[in-house]
């Protein structure tokens, strides 16, 4: 049930603030690294995520 | 740029052996098992996804939409990110009912075989431009180096090489389930290598050719439209499609999905597939820009974009840069084919081939099976390989994956309707498949229309608009699946595959009766199907992996047996053929206890603890409480079924009956062991509620229970609670008291028969003395003499009873004096030899009689009598029992020896406990010997048993008695 909840969010925050973000991300005129440094940071945090997980087993 | 066909040919075959080599020696198991079994390197083996699509077309793609580009990665990367809640439920299915693909998923979430075969089918029409696309690739780079050979043949050497891989390391046995350890060695090396020869040629590119972060700045600041291109922005509508089709992909790509779930070992490894795989999309994704930018500014011709990264190298006269980036493509594309190929082969098998053709009589279950296997890899990749030749020059890279890509988005509403909306129908299900796959179709056959039919309606007439009918047909599939389940909804079965499949649902144990018979019926079951020899090797296989013992088999072990065949047999045959092979003619049992099979729902439950969150979690919190209440009771409960099977059995009822819970559920009352069968089957069968003080034999030892039923329901149909509660020990203590009562009457009676029969005997005496007086006849004083010394005889024994009589009064304080050792053994023996039995045996009172002790005569006579009558009840009617007598300093060491049958070892600790006698019922109080116990504690004693005494003849008791001795005071 919860986890439904959290697909559903999800699901809507995609639909709703998903083309803002990625054309922010993807297509803004900026330095052409700029993308993929984001895209860094967020592989750290889902890392980081993923320890605290392990912890948490 | 041409290099030697030989050089060429000994790159790739010394590569391609070096990945036998890995494969090789992980299953020969010299490669560390920790290593093999690393979280990361299974992680690293999904990097299969970058295939030579992601390896060759991104560039092309790059070079035409700029970033959109990333979508391919992104929609990856999003897919593992979001693993928690898509992958690791998909794996927890997978692994629970043993599905080795996306087809045996959808398969068992709709309960039916046609729809596992349209999904192979449909499978099989998304893979066809996508391997094809990888042999394409290989045999266009390879040609672009030297054209000795044409394409075809390079793609028919490459073809065959990649064929006999797939073969020896992804089809070595029979299972599915089986672990190939050496093909996941294999793939993750290749993608180790691929992002290695990419990550070589992209930092050559930034560091060689621009010169780092200054000097690339510089260029794009001069050649702004560089940028610019890459930045413009996209399609409206175009990148959405594009990541969810690559979301789709990562998952439903038989290639992914065999790594994924079928290969995998551990939910650790998907985990920590949450970031290592969208790290490594990263560095592949981040090559690309520097690499064209160095290819623009190299003013090389850019003919093919999607070979930038193979013409890098000739652009820039760096020969080994173009093998590094040939070799990348090589990796990439080898590893997509052969996962793809023992994927699609496994899918093709248990949907389409085994559905149809029966297996030979005298074949071998598990060579057929493993020889269809490669046999369906090879014509797999012969049809790929045809294709390639056939449509390859038609169609770019791109246009081959959009093709592709865009047909595996079709699953994605089965996928997302199996993972959280159980009431999605398989004609639902079908239908949407149905539209879906109809539209895109017609879209990849767009120029075909035009042609045929003339139209020239505006959403048609560009391929720019794919993506309109990628979008178009996901929703019509979407829309279809969800009125097609409306208008048709599921059967039972499919309902309850539904709730299994259903996220954060419990697995929750199909109702189904609990089947009776033994192993050998299930053999015969599998016989016609899969032959005698697998049939009872799989059974016997199931056996051993539950740990069950040879011979008969409980219903509930009958039940897990099959549950287990049907796992191993889903991993040979897959879902639909197991599940047909085991199906029974038994109807589906109703509602109420018996169908859940409490015991089988609980075991799940007790799997679930952390995983259980809100309301469901109280409640679990709640059935835990009952639960460990009943099993904490101290009376024996147990509950059972309307069959009389046993459901439930506590802890109390187990130290009662010696039989533990593992063993007894799921039997019927009936196979418990004697004599606890008869007993509760009779009282469960009975028509009374209660029943008082049954008393029942256990090991010699007489035990007493009252036994409470309960009807579970209204009806007795939904089973009942059974109630034991022990009341030996009440019996016992009630028994002993009614006991002494008896025996204090009798010391009463005997006190009072003395005292009458003193008075006469002393009259006797007085007479027989007088007669002595009157007379001179030596006859008649010599008669006179023996009546005295019988009457005195007479009044020793009356005096021996009153004191008996006034034995065991434990409130009266000791009255103790000097007391003859030997007087007090000789009154005791005296006393004893009065039962008539017992004359005939002979007492040897061998205690000196200068030992004395400070004792109470009464007390010390009590205890000798006990122990001699000990004696003579276990001697034979001529046995001998002695009573010696030491000194050891200030301490007298007493023993009595008989030669009688002796103490078994095992009632020698519990001879001191009261109540405790090995004597027939009726003959000892089980009172004697704790009484003897405090007699000589209170008089600072101790007393010991040994038996055997004698041990050459293995007979014979022996109590060892320790006083201290009288020396003319009183002792401390």
């Amino acid at each position: 049930m919860y986890s439904h909840r959290l697909l559903l969010i999800i699901a809507l925050l995609t639909a709703l603030l998903g083309p803002y973000v990625l054309e922010l991300w993807l297509f803004d005129s900026g330095p052409w690294y700029r993308p993929f440094l984001i895209w860094l940071a967020l592989c750290m945090l889902v890392a980081l995520i993923e320890q605290w997980h392990r912890h948490d087993l | 740029m041409t290099f030697e066909l030989s050089h060429l040919l000994l790159i790739c075959l010394t590569y391609l052996l070096c990945l036998f080599g890995a494969a090789y020696m992980t299953e020969r198991g010299m490669l560390p098992a920790k290593l093999i079994r690393h979280p990361l390197l299974h992680a690293l083996s999904l990097g299969v996804y970058a295939s030579a699509w992601t390896f060759y077309g991104a560039f092309g793609m790059a070079s035409q939409s700029g970033m959109l580009y990333l979508g391919s990665y992104i929609g990856a990367a999003a897919a593992f990110m979001l693993a928690p809640i898509i992958l690791i439920p998909i794996l927890r299915i997978t692994r629970t009912y043993q599905l080795s693909s996306l087809a045996d998923l959808f398969a068992f979430r709709f309960r039916s075989g046609q729809v596992g075969t349209v999904t192979t089918l449909a499978l099989l029409c998304a893979c066809l431009p996508l391997i094809s696309i990888q042999i394409q690739a290989v045999s266009d780079s390879i040609y672009m180096l030297n054209q000795q050979l044409g394409r075809p043949q390079i793609a028919a050497g490459f073809c065959t090489i990649i064929a006999l891989f797939a073969i020896l390391f992804g089809a070595r046995r029979a299972s599915l389930r089986n672990s190939h350890n050496g093909l996941v060695v294999a793939v993750a090396i290749e993608s180790v290598i691929k992002l290695l020869a990419l990550l070589t040629v992209g930092l050559f590119a930034y560091f060689g050719f621009f010169g780092g972060h200054d000097g690339l700045m510089e260029w794009l600041a001069a050649n702004p439209d560089a940028l610019a291109q890459m930045q413009r922005p996209s399609t409206p509508g175009g990148w959405q499609v594009l990541i969810l089709a690559f979301f789709t992909s990562a998952i439903v790509m038989p290639h992914m999905f065999h790594l994924a779930f079928t290969e995998n070992v551990s939910y650790e490894s998907l985990y920590k597939a949450t970031w290592v795989v969208p790290l490594f999309l990263l560095l592949m994704a981040v090559c690309v820009p520097p690499i064209l930018w160095a290819a623009h500014a190299s003013g090389g011709p850019i003919a093919r974009p999607e070979f930038v990264v193979l013409n890098l190298g000739h652009t820039l006269n760096q020969p080994w840069l173009t093998l590094v980036a040939m070799i990348g493509g090589l990796s990439a594309a080898s590893g997509l084919i052969i996962v793809a190929a023992v994927a699609l082969a496994s899918m093709l098998q248990n949907h389409m081939v085994l559905p149809l053709v029966r297996r030979p009589e005298q074949t071998r279950l598990y060579t057929w099976l493993l020889w269809l296997r490669r046999l369906l890899i090879i014509l797999l990749i012969f049809i790929c390989y045809l294709f390639t030749i056939t449509f390859g020059e038609s169609f770019s890279l791109q246009q081959l994956g959009a093709l592709g890509f865009a047909a595996f988005l079709q699953f994605l509403p089965g996928l997302l309707a199996t993972l959280f909306w159980p009431g999605a129908s398989r004609r639902g299900f079908l239908l949407g498949l149905a539209g879906g796959f109809g539209i895109w179709l017609f879209a990849i056959t767009l120029p075909l229309h035009r042609e045929i039919l003339q139209l020239d309606i505006p959403i048609i007439s560009s391929d720019q608009n794919w993506n309109l009918f990628v979008l178009l047909s996901v929703l019509v599939n979407l829309f279809l699946m969800v009125a097609g389940s409306w208008l048709f909804p599921g059967t039972t079965s499919e309902q309850q595959s539904a709730e299994a499949c259903v996220m954060n649902s419990l697995q929750r144990p199909l109702g189904q009766a609990l089947p009776s018979g033994q192993a050998s019926d299930l053999v015969a079951q599998l016989e016609p199907r899969i032959g005698s020899e697998s049939a009872l090797r799989e059974v016997n296989r199931a056996r051993v992996e539950l740990n069950l013992p040879q011979g008969d088999l409980r219903p509930i072990d009958m039940l897990r047996i099959r549950s287990q065949l049907e796992h191993n047999l889903s991993g040979l045959l897959g879902p639909v053929e197991a599940a047909s092979i085991l199906q029974t003619q038994s109807p589906t049992p109703g509602g109420g206890f018996r169908a859940r099979e409490i015991h089988l729902l609980e075991q799940q439950l007790e799997h679930y603890d952390a995983r259980l969150s809100g309301l469901a979690a109280e409640l679990d919190q709640l059935r835990r409480y009952h639960r460990i209440t009943l099993q904490r009771l101290p009376i024996g409960a147990c509950t059972l079924s309307d069959e009389h099977r046993i459901q439930f059995w506590n802890s109390e009822l187990a130290r009662y009956t010696g039989i533990d819970d593992e063993s007894c559920i799921g039997l019927r009352l009936l196979n418990l062991p004697a004599p606890w069968n008869q007993l509760l089957d009779d009282f469960a069968s009975g028509d009374a509620q209660h029943e008082p003080a049954v008393q029942m034999d256990i090991n010699g030892v007489p035990r007493w229970f009252s036994l409470h039923k309960a009807s579970l329901g209204g009806a007795s149909s939904q089973g009942m609670v059974l109630l034991v509660e022990d009341e030996t020990e009440y019996q016992m203590i009630s028994r002993n008291l009614a006991h002494q009562e008896r025996l204090a009457s009798i010391g009463r009676f005997a006190a009072g028969v003395a005292h009458e029969i003193g008075n006469p005997v002393t009259g006797i005496a007085c007479l027989a003395q007088n007669l002595k007086l009157e007379t001179d006849s030596p006859e008649i004083l010599e008669t006179g003499e023996q009546i005295v010394e019988q009457t005195e005889r007479i009044s020793r024994i009356v005096q021996s009873l009153v004191r008996f009589a006034h034995t065991g009064r434990q409130h009266n304080a000791l009255v103790c004096e000097q007391v003859s050792l030997q007087e007090c053994i000789a009154d005791a023996i005296r006393l004893v030899q009065l039962d008539s039995r017992v004359r005939q045996q002979r007492f040897i009172n061998s205690v000196s009689s200068d030992l004395k002790i400070y004792a109470d005569a009464q007390q010390m006579l009590q205890v000798f009598i006990n122990l001699l009558n000990n004696a003579s009840d276990a001697s034979p009617d001529d046995g001998e029992i002695r009573v010696e007598a030491d000194t050891e300093g200030k301490r007298i060491e007493l023993k009595i020896t008989d030669e009688g049958t002796g103490i078994a070892p095992e009632h020698i600790g519990h001879l001191f406990e009261p109540f405790f006698t090995t004597k027939e019922p009726g003959r000892g109080t089980g009172l004697g010997l704790p009484l003897v116990y405090n007699i000589i504690t209170e008089h600072y004693g101790s007393i010991e048993l040994f038996s055997p005494a004698n041990k050459k003849q293995n007979n014979g008791t022996q109590v060892v008695i320790t006083l201290p001795r009288y020396s003319g005071s009183s002792p401390d």
